[in-house]
């Protein structure tokens, strides 16, 4: 094995490239607890310029098969060979399939949209009814 | 000064990587502000995620190989604010932990939110 561990990846990368903070962020509401505000995921600007360096990040399927491994097993995205640089976009998507539970993203049949990924614009600045945030079901996220 | 340049070091027993010295003994850290989850500075942190008022998840790269480790807090003021807070660690798995910040009136995103995880890397 000559790409090393994950963990050593990300420690090198870090020393190396500069932080890139990304213009979107992914809003997204859980079916299954629908009295909880909207939560907003933001990128890591050091794992975001990770992705776009790329030779960093596994690929998103080690992660996705990794979610089935009970702890304590060997897990297999942290000695899997990097992948190569991703756009923001893509680097977006694999961040959604990562660190948003797949009940939301590709299991979810209901006719609400609970997900929408959205530039950092979008969201409002205003923090005062935080807790009751919900997704716009038609073009902003509206508190 | 000298330098050591040497890959393992061993007890003659156990090996164990540099890297994993020189890099610090912490598997991740993360420095953030709560109220809209952006990061000051982090390590072995994919994403944050703003759950709530004074509530966020922290994402990790790598993660650690079960949900039971160890994560050292510390909360800091947003500010010249010297009113009472407190930050508490729930929901924690192996690929994630979650954080709550309050103060004497509830969940506040006015905190600021320092983070380190120790344990063993999956």
């Amino acid at each position: 094995m000559t790409h090393g561990h994950l963990w050593d990846r990300l420690a090198e990368a870090k020393s190396r490239l500069a932080p890139v903070q990304s213009k979107y962020r992914v809003l997204f509401e859980d079916p299954a607890a629908p009295d909880e505000p909207a939560k907003v995921l933001v990128p890591d600007p050091n794992w975001m310029a990770a992705a776009l360096a790329g030779n960093v990040l596994p690929p998103i399927e080690t992660y996705q098969r990794d979610r089935l491994v009970p702890d304590g097993q060997p897990k297999e995205h942290p000695y899997a060979e990097p992948i190569s640089p991703m756009s923001e976009e893509e680097a977006i998507e694999y961040l959604v399939m990562k660190d948003i539970d797949p009940s939301i993203w590709r299991d979810y049949q209901g006719n609400r949209c609970i997900m929408k990924i959205v530039p950092v614009e979008l969201i409002p600045s205003d923090r005062s009814f935080r807790n009751a945030w919900k997704i716009n079901q038609e073009m902003e996220m509206a508190a | 000064m000298s330098t050591l340049n040497v890959s393992n070091i061993t007890d003659g027993t156990t090996t164990v990587g540099t890297s994993y010295v020189v890099n610090g003994s912490a598997k991740a850290w993360a420095a953030h502000v709560l109220d809209a989850a952006t990061s000051v500075d982090t390590f072995n942190v994919s994403s944050i995620s703003d759950t709530g008022s004074g509530d966020n998840r922290i994402n990790l790269s790598n993660s650690m190989g079960y949900a039971n480790y160890s994560v050292v807090s510390q909360c800091s003021a947003i500010g010249n604010n010297t009113n009472p807070r407190n930050i508490s660690l729930y929901d924690a798995v192996a690929a994630s932990y979650r954080v709550y910040g309050t103060t004497p009136s509830g969940g506040s995103s006015s905190i600021g939110s320092h983070t380190s995880v120790f344990g063993d890397l999956a």
